[in-house]
């Protein structure tokens, strides 16, 4: 029988979904509401030099980083199964598109980090 | 001779059925919306790389009306992921012991809050400089 590669997916889902739960709604306050507000007022929230230092600290950058890539598993995860609870055909391709962006924005976001580092 | 006639229950349109069903997709559609804020902080993590001009760029997005109001859905989502997610932590948790015992559901969901509050807390503690 073919192995499966769903358990270690699944928990990537459940790492990314956590992680959303508890604090993606603050997040998308401090960062879509708070700083566009406070910015309006002429308070600079997160401006360049102090979100670059602290980015630039590999203990904060670095998970950053790869919490982003496991809230994209989290999406990706969704969306591919939903699409099939729909009945849309979502084949191989698009099983590469969800879960092969995921990988590759997370990717990305340490890669910018690193950059970051000089 | 025609073919039997079998009955083929299809599982078209099954989310009219029942409205557990609508919210189901529901929770499940909050993830494109939560997916989509995390490639716009990817995109931010980016433009912080490549310098001060395109960072100042990415932060003025957030001022127009179109980036604001996305941002509020997916604060909605963000709030309605949680909120399922906690709801269902007890199903999904492995067991459970605190002082000998198993918490009841209600604690455990309560206990996910807190945690949730306090994280959420520090984050914006140490994002906005209070702590250093």
């Amino acid at each position: 029988m073919r192995r499966s590669h769903e358990p270690p997916l699944w928990l990537l889902f459940g790492a990314g979904g956590l992680l959303a739960a508890l604090l993606a709604p603050a997040l998308i306050l401090l960062t879509g509401v708070v700083m566009p507000v406070a910015a309006e007022h002429g308070i600079e929230v997160l401006d360049y030099h102090a979100s670059r230092e602290l980015f630039a600290r590999p203990v904060v950058g670095v998970p950053v980083a790869l919490a982003l890539g496991l809230v994209l598993c989290h999406a990706a995860h969704r969306i591919y199964h939903t699409l099939r609870d729909l009945g849309i055909p979502a084949g191989r391709g698009t099983w590469w598109v969800c879960y092969g962006g995921a990988g590759v924005a997370g990717l990305l976001g340490v890669g910018a980090v690193v950059a970051l580092w000089w | 001779m025609s073919r039997a006639r079998v009955y083929r229950p299809t599982m078209r349109g099954w989310w009219e059925r029942h409205p557990a069903y609508r919210r189901y997709l529901l929770r499940e559609g909050s993830s494109v919306l939560l997916g989509l804020y995390a490639l716009w902080l990817l995109a931010g993590l980016l433009a912080l790389a490549a310098g001060e001009a395109a960072y100042q760029g990415w932060r003025d997005l957030h001022g127009s009306p179109w980036l604001f109001g996305l941002h509020l859905a997916a604060l909605l989502a963000a709030a309605y992921h949680a909120v399922t997610w906690f709801r269902l932590l007890p199903l999904t948790l492995p067991v459970l012991r605190w002082r000998g015992r198993r918490p009841t559901d209600r604690a455990v969901v309560r206990g996910a809050w807190v945690v949730s509050v306090a994280l959420s807390g520090g984050v914006w503690l140490y994002l906005l400089g209070g702590v250093r």
